[in-house]
């Protein structure tokens, strides 16, 4: 089983270089500050590299060596990119003692301390794997807790399995809370089946609480929280989706202990077959043939430009050899044979505990299948995966993940009221100040005002006649003739003093009452069935309630919301000026005033008129008071609505590339495509004179025929044929910020709505996930003593903890996916719940101590790029500015961006990660003009070609055999660069001279295809060339691609997320490597604390306070060992200073960004050192850590 | 929560003290030495009673005798509102004026204090937000370190945003136990079972200041210009449905001025018996403008004309949206106070 070959590193990627006279490393060659001492190096790029001495420990001597053919091509590279001679300066030299390390180079030590942690793993692999299985019991045992079952049916009680490998799964009542309802475990030997005590007894109620009594046992007796005989053994659990069921086993919840590990099927299966979120939807359109989803095929197919069978044909092949995620699915795919049953699983969603009681046979039943075909799964997927995943520090890492554990305390429960409570105060408030517009609009009834209203004209201002049943004539009149004597007889002299009130008046039977009472009996006349409202405007009586007899009647308009559709009528809103107007065929735009040529007195049009005058007047008004104004630089950069989290960047591109496919990838037929894409945005061609002289837009679509108006279209993130539904959706936030879209009137309730909506956004879309989070509160005596001993054990206090559901290897870059924490963004002063991260918070006598990997995939991509195109750290100009680049003197990558687009830095960073992530053209155009939306199409256009052409470069092409033969054939003088490649043009020229001298239609003459002249050409290279390699494998820990990805199974398709892969999926290799040494680390050195969780390119651990400050070293030390894994498996025996060590560790007592962040936000006013007494942590570079530890990990020193 | 009330009097030096003028003059028309005169007006001082300058004192007096009605269960809070008397100096003149405070004294666990103190400022923000009508106006404000008082360890202010600038209509402050030792600690130390001494949170407000925040507040003067017509005013006083002092205007439109007096009179007393408290617009002979009915918050004017007389229906204008909506005299009470019980709740 222990099958762990991997193919030798490859070294052929820098062989060509050995052909020139070997230039040598030498300590001190380039010394430019003359005051170095003996320990640091630089390499010939002038770089500083590892200090000596840590570059012997850790590379062991290999002295790295350079041709000066390579050294010259870099210089002169660098030269063009004027980066050259730029002055550096050095960073102090480390001097560490490393732990020893074993093996003969830094790979095989990781290898070896990886297979050293996963031993008994492995092991317990192989027993299940090589196991008889025991035959599933006919009948179940209804009972409390764990029963095995023995190999003659025999059923036995038992604290918990004690064999050391298990199949798992449990099942939980949705309806009635979260504690698990039944569980069935399969051993090599036994089955085993666990129930609730909730399922068993039958109870009025059960608290909402759950203790760890009620949760599944794996390793401790009921009512213990220690292992019998105290010892705790290393054991595995297999299941699919496991993370879910980890969640409620209760040795889990310990803050200590606990050695069992968890093997995903689901994350396994990832690895080998999984599919992208695209690929997903193919694949469900595919199966589930032409019900659904062949709409989105039949897209794709469009989109690609490829018929299904023709001769282009996107492969389709991939279908057949992976499955979406389910374990029917799954099952399906790696076993065959009868699909699997699912339908008891409704009883488990839909149904109530009665429901589980009344078919507990059946459903104990399913369980046991489930277990079943997941053993099945893992058996056909383990040989698989160690085939695909061979390095067993991808193993050891997955283990490693497997255990997140996210420490919370009483704060928990206060933030989640506060942020609701907040929630729910905005959310009335902001229904007030709607309530409030609505109220005022009515005002223009009068004199039928709304007439001129830019905004309201053409809502429903219609009332209603009041309503009255007939009366006959006679007796209408005798009615009045009779209550009209009645009221004079009756009356009193009403100039005299009435005095006061006599007793009769009291009660009620003086004359005016009486006058009242009888006027009241003319109520019959009204319709049984009162109107609603009749005095009030259509659409305003829409807002209303009717009063009814109940008591939740509430009085004025409300049930107005900010999603209605003359909510932003209302407002007043305007964009850039001009008032907003909905129109059913394109959704959200604008009127602008000016239009000529349908003026025309409308006649026979009955429609309410628009008011273009009032229109043109506000438009002026705009312009005078922006004229004040200094205008606006066009991009408003400190708007953090762009700071994107990297995975958002990255959805964003694969959305995109969906769309763009071929037309990016595909440069020879680009044109073509292009125009046809320019007429199909065209949706109508409309004469000359009503084009909009002076504003442009998306626009004007003239069927909406406004009398004196233009309509434009407001802007669409994923392009401007699509509609907008509504101004309030998180796109819009940015330009309510930057004053394009603003509110027009209304005062401040306007405004203040618009504030609110971007209060609540948060919240709003994370409550419920963050409510239903799972938290199991320990008693005191489940803590560690060293927890309840602690002088700041608070007695009253809760401690407890949740186990984020990771799914260790959740997408096809096998990164890990978990909806609530892994995608928390930082806490921001404007959105209620934001401080969600701070509220993991360390029990007494505990640190959290982390850090986040320094611009991870950009180093990834850049020394990818290095190794291929000279060996040498620096050598290209994209990594020269990742390594050395300064903000300060403007040549990092990020202001580099921003200089050469105009562009702010921020936006920059968008647009470089998105390019590194595979995006192309179209996407930065697009963004281009999201970001600034004044930028029409053409101008968009060539930025983001003079942007791609200054980084990704520019195509050019090898000619394929059949290529060369026809150029040599025809005797065609071509004009091909150094490498030998050729240009668009040159190809266009080939190909139809080609074409014209033969009868045959195609010719095939293109063979590679490559990026040149760009800073960053060689590292696409690179990316694209392990992309479209045969097995493409992460450079480092050689994990190959899914199935479904591989060049065999898609050909070219797929090209976007291929080279995503490369990138992201080396960027789990590197968090693999960091899990395998800090655990090493941990162990060795003795250092208490326990892995918490990892969020991308950040891990945190939970440590002793006592060992904090070494547990930070140890981090150091890891990342250092990490990246040398790196720079050594590319062939580069070498290590940048600036990139060896976390720029900052952070020791701290909750999560957050940074150690001095407060996470003021609208529920937590006073920010967390406040309220709930979290002073700032620590966050300290290399340095501060040596000087602190003295270099040394060992304890008590 | 109990309501309690304490003496507005008590026999403490310190604050306010009332002294009788006519004794003051006596005393200085006796021409006496100095130091006799010194003498004397320090033993009228003396006896002469003190007024209070807030509710808390009384309140921490209460605490036994409230303890031992809620059987020594933490938490409970004393309330109160009553007049005090603060002076200022300024312009080295002396006066004193008159406020009415409103006070909660809060009495809980040293552990959770710090909570409370959250839990009021709270409860209390919601509470003026309740009736406003731009909500967030109101807003609440740590006090700076240096400006707290000497017992408290964290204090709290709710500030209005006046147009002159944000002043404090509440303090919350969490004062520790300092001051309920040194009121009451020859009779605590008697008492046993009680491990520690209760922590005391007390929320004081200014009700003069608070009035005319919620005035302030609900002012909404709308300009809209018109097209080439005159510059539109309306001025609004849109106080919640709740605080609305008036809540219905009765007028007369054309017909029988005296049968139309008749009806409203009816009206009138039929609105009152329910407690919901209007405007007889028709005694005068001139009747105010729907204008002015909006100037004085009054939530609804109804006009009872000739059609009255002849159908019961009544013409109903709205404050909020100066729409008039006719409706049927049987339904008018029942409309008015579900209108305005059902403000209450949102």
């Amino acid at each position: 089983m222990h099958h762990l070959i991997r193919c030798p590193l490859q070294r052929t990627l820098v062989s060509h270089q050995w052909r020139y006279p070997r230039y040598f490393f030498s300590t001190k060659p380039h010394s430019i500050q003359g005051e170095d001492s003996v320990e640091t190096r630089l390499n010939p790029l002038k770089i500083q590299m590892l200090s000596k001495n840590l570059h012997e420990q850790i590379f062991r001597g290999v002295v790295p060596e350079f041709s000066e053919e390579a050294v010259q091509r870099s210089i002169s590279h660098l030269q063009k990119h004027q980066l050259w001679g730029k002055e550096a300066s050095l960073l102090p030299d480390v001097e560490l003692k490393l732990p020893q390390m074993y093996g003969k180079n830094i790979d095989e030590h990781f290898r070896i301390l990886a297979e050293k942690q996963s031993l008994p793993y492995l092991e317990a692999v192989t027993r299940l794997l090589q196991a008889e299985l025991p035959s599933m019991p006919q009948e179940w045992s209804w009972e409390v807790g764990w029963t095995r079952y023995g190999p003659n049916g025999e059923t036995q009680k038992v604290d918990f399995p004690a064999e050391s490998v298990l199949v798992f799964d449990v099942e939980v009542c949705m309806t009635e809370g979260r504690c698990p309802t039944l569980a069935v475990a399969l051993s090599p030997t036994n089955w085993y089946s666990w129930c609730s005590k909730r399922l068993i007894e039958e109870r009025y109620s059960w608290s909402n609480q759950l203790s760890l009594a009620e949760l599944i046992p794996l390793e401790t007796p009921l009512n213990s929280s220690r292992p019998p005989g105290g010892q705790w053994k290393e054991r595995l659990v297999v299941g699919h989706n496991v993370s879910f069921d980890r969640s409620h086993i209760k040795e889990q919840y310990l803050l200590k202990g606990s050695k069992v590990r968890f093997l995903d099927t689901m994350s396994l299966h990832m690895a080998i077959s999984g599919l992208t979120g695209f690929q997903r939807i193919l694949w469900m359109a595919n199966k589930l043939g032409k019900k659904k989803g062949v709409q989105e095929v039949k897209e794709h197919i469009k989109k690609t430009g490829q018929k299904r069978d023709g001769p282009m044909i996107g492969s389709w092949d991939w279908v057949n050899i992976s499955s979406i995620n389910n374990l029917a699915d799954v099952h399906d795919l790696y076993v065959g044979g009868p699909p699997l049953q699912k339908e008891a699983r409704e009883i488990f969603i839909k149904g109530n505990m009665t429901d589980v009681r009344n078919n507990f046979q059946e459903l104990m039943q399913y369980c046991a299948l489930d277990v079943q075909a997941t053993h099945r799964v893992f058996t056909e997927q383990m040989p698989l995966f160690m085939e695909r995943c061979p390095h067993p520090v991808t193993f050891a890492g997955m283990l490693e993940m497997g255990v997140s554990y996210l420490p919370v305390n009483q704060n928990w429960g206060r933030y989640l009221e506060d942020s609701q409570d907040v929630y729910d105060e905005l959310q009335r408030e902001m229904k007030k100040s709607l309530m409030t517009l609505a109220d005022d609009a009515c005002q223009l009834l009068q004199d039928s005002r709304y007439k001129e209203d830019p905004w309201l004209w053409d809502l429903e201002w219609d009332v209603q006649e009041f309503k009255q049943k007939k009366v006959a004539a006679s007796k209408k009149k005798a009615a009045k003739k009779t209550a009209g004597k009645q009221v004079s007889s009756l009356l009193p002299d009403l100039d005299d003093d009435p005095g006061p009130p006599s007793e009769e008046e009291m009660e009620g039977s003086c004359p005016s009452r009486l006058a009242v009472e009888k006027l009241k009996e003319t109520v019959t006349r009204l319709p049984k069935r009162r109107q609603h409202l009749p005095g009030h405007p259509g659409w305003y009586r829409k807002l209303c309630e009717k009063m009814s007899q109940n008591d939740g009647w509430s009085s004025g308009a409300t049930l107005i919301s900010l999603q209605m559709r003359l909510t932003p009528k209302l407002m007043g809103l305007t964009w850039d000026g001009f008032p907003l107007h909905y129109t059913e065929k394109h959704g959200w735009g604008y009127l602008v005033p000016g239009r000529k040529d349908n003026l025309n007195p409308a006649g026979e049009n009955a429609g309410p008129v628009c008011p273009h005058r009032s229109i043109e007047r506000i438009y002026k008004e705009y312009c005078e008071q922006n004229s004040k104004v200094q205008p606006k630089s066009l991009d408003s950069g400190d708007s953090d609505d762009l700071i994107w989290t990297d995975s958002s960047v990255w959805e964003k591109v694969e959305e995109m590339s969906s769309l763009e496919n071929v037309l990016d990838e595909n440069g020879f037929g680009s044109v073509q495509n292009d125009t046809k894409r320019k007429k199909a945005l065209d949706p109508q061609f409309f004469p000359e004179e009503s084009d909009c002289h002076y504003h442009h837009g998306n626009g004007p679509y003239n069927d909406v025929n406004i009398p004196g108006c233009w309509f434009f279209k407001l802007p669409h993130k994923d392009g401007n044929h699509n509609n907008v539904g509504s101004p309030f959706s998180k796109d819009f936030l940015v330009k309510m910020e930057d004053g394009t879209l603003r509110a027009g009137r209304g005062g401040t309730n306007a405004a203040r709505a618009l504030e609110i909506n971007k209060m609540m956004s948060f919240w709003r879309n994370a409550h419920k996930r963050i409510s239903s989070q799972m938290v199991v509160w320990l008693r005191k005596g489940e803590l560690p003593r060293n927890v309840s001993r602690h002088k700041d054990f608070d007695e009253e206090g809760q401690y407890g903890a949740i186990l984020p559901q990771v799914v260790t290897a959740g997408t096809v870059t096998r990164r890990a996916v978990e909806p609530t924490w892994l995608t928390a963004s930082n806490a921001r002063r404007d959105r209620v719940g934001s401080e969600l991260k701070a509220m993991v918070q360390v029990p007494p006598g505990y640190h959290l101590v982390g850090a986040d990997v320094d611009s991870q995939e950009l180093w990834i991509a850049a020394v990818l790029g290095e190794a291929h195109f000279a060996g040498m750290h620096g050598c290209t100009a994209f990594g020269w500015m990742t390594l050395q680049g300064k903000k300060s003197q403007g040549t990092d990558l990020h202001s580099r961006t921003a200089e050469a687009v105009g562009i702010s830095r921020e936006h920059a960073k968008v647009f470089n990660y998105g390019r590194i992530y595979g995006a192309g053209q179209p996407f930065a155009e697009r963004l281009l003009m999201q970001f600034n939306h004044r930028l029409n199409q053409t101008e968009a256009a060539s930025k983001a070609k003079q942007m791609y052409a200054l980084t990704k470069g520019i195509r050019r092409y090898h000619l394929s055999e059949e290529g060369e033969w026809l150029v040599n054939e025809l005797g065609f003088d071509v004009q091909r660069e150094e490498d030998g490649s050729v240009s668009l043009q040159e190809l266009r020229r080939i190909s139809k001279v080609a074409s014209q001298s033969s009868r045959r239609k195609k010719w095939d003459i293109v063979g590679k295809r490559v990026w040149a002249g760009g800073t960053e050409s060689d590292m696409f290279n690179k990316l694209e060339s392990i992309a479209h390699s045969a097995q493409p494998a992460t450079p480092v820990l050689r994990c190959r691609i899914s199935r479904a990805l591989e060049p065999k199974a898609v050909r070219n398709e797929f090209i976007t997320s291929r080279v995503n892969w490369v990138v992201q999926s080396s960027a789990v290799d590197y968090l693999h490597l960091m899990l395998v040494a800090m655990k090493w680390l941990f162990e060795e050195h003795d250092i208490d604390g326990r892995f918490c969780i990892s969020i991308h390119d950040e891990v945190r651990y939970l440590v002793r306070s006592e060992d904090r400050y070494r547990a930070a070293l140890a981090l150091q030390i890891t990342n250092l060992l990490t990246r040398s894994v790196f720079a050594h498996a590319l062939g580069l025996q070498d290590l940048p200073q600036s990139v060896a060590f976390f720029s900052a560790v952070d020791i701290d007592q909750c999560l957050r960004k940074e150690v001095v962040m407060d996470c003021v936000t609208p529920s937590n006013p006073t920010g967390v050192e406040r309220r709930y007494g979290l002073p700032s942590g620590e966050a300290l570079d290399i340095y501060q850590i040596i000087n602190i530890t003295g270099g040394s990990l060992d304890k008590g020193r | 929560v109990f309501g309690i009330s304490t003496l507005s009097i008590s026999q403490e030096q310190v604050g306010l003290q009332v002294v009788e003028c006519e004794l003051v003059k006596q005393i200085l028309d006796q021409h006496k030495s100095k130091e006799e005169l010194i003498q004397e007006i320090q033993l009228l001082l003396q006896r002469s009673p003190t007024v209070r300058t807030n509710l808390l004192t009384g309140a921490l007096q209460q605490f036994v005798p409230s303890l031992e009605l809620v059987n020594r269960k933490l938490p409970f809070g004393l309330a109160e509102t009553g007049l005090c008397f603060q002076s200022s100096i300024s312009n080295s003149c002396l006066f004193s004026a008159e406020i009415t405070q409103t006070s909660l004294v809060w009495f809980c666990s040293p552990r959770t204090s710090s909570q409370w103190l959250d839990h009021w400022t709270r409860q209390r923000l919601k509470w003026w937000k309740k009736f406003a009508l731009s909500p967030s106006d109101f807003s609440s404000i740590e006090v700076p370190k240096q400006e707290l008082e000497d017992a408290a360890s964290r204090g709290v202010r709710i500030l209005y945003n006046f147009p002159w600038g944000s002043e404090a209509l509440e303090t919350l402050w969490s004062r520790g136990n300092a001051e309920l030792l040194h009121s009451l600690s020859d009779v605590l130390q008697c008492r046993d079972g009680q491990k520690s001494v209760p922590h005391v949170v007390s929320i004081s407000g200014n009700m003069d200041r608070g009035v005319m925040a919620f005035l302030s507040n609900s002012l909404q003067q709308l300009k809209r210009e018109e097209g080439r017509q005159k510059l539109q005013q309306r001025k609004v006083l849109k106080l919640h449905p709740v605080l609305a002092p008036v809540k219905v205007a009765l007028n007369i439109g054309r017909g029988p001025a005296v049968e139309l007096r008749q009806v409203c009179g009816g009206l009138l007393q039929e609105f009152l018996e329910a407690k919901i408290f209007t405007w007889p617009g028709y005694l005068e002979t001139v009747g105010l403008l729907p204008r002015q009915y909006d100037e004085m918050g009054v939530l609804f004017s109804v006009v009872i004309s000739e059609n009255t007389l002849e159908n019961g229906l009544v013409q109903v204008r709205s404050r909020d949206t100066t729409i008039r909506e006719t409706m049927h005299i049987s339904e008018l009470r029942n409309f008015l106070s579900r209108y305005i019980s059902a403000a209450e709740n949102i």
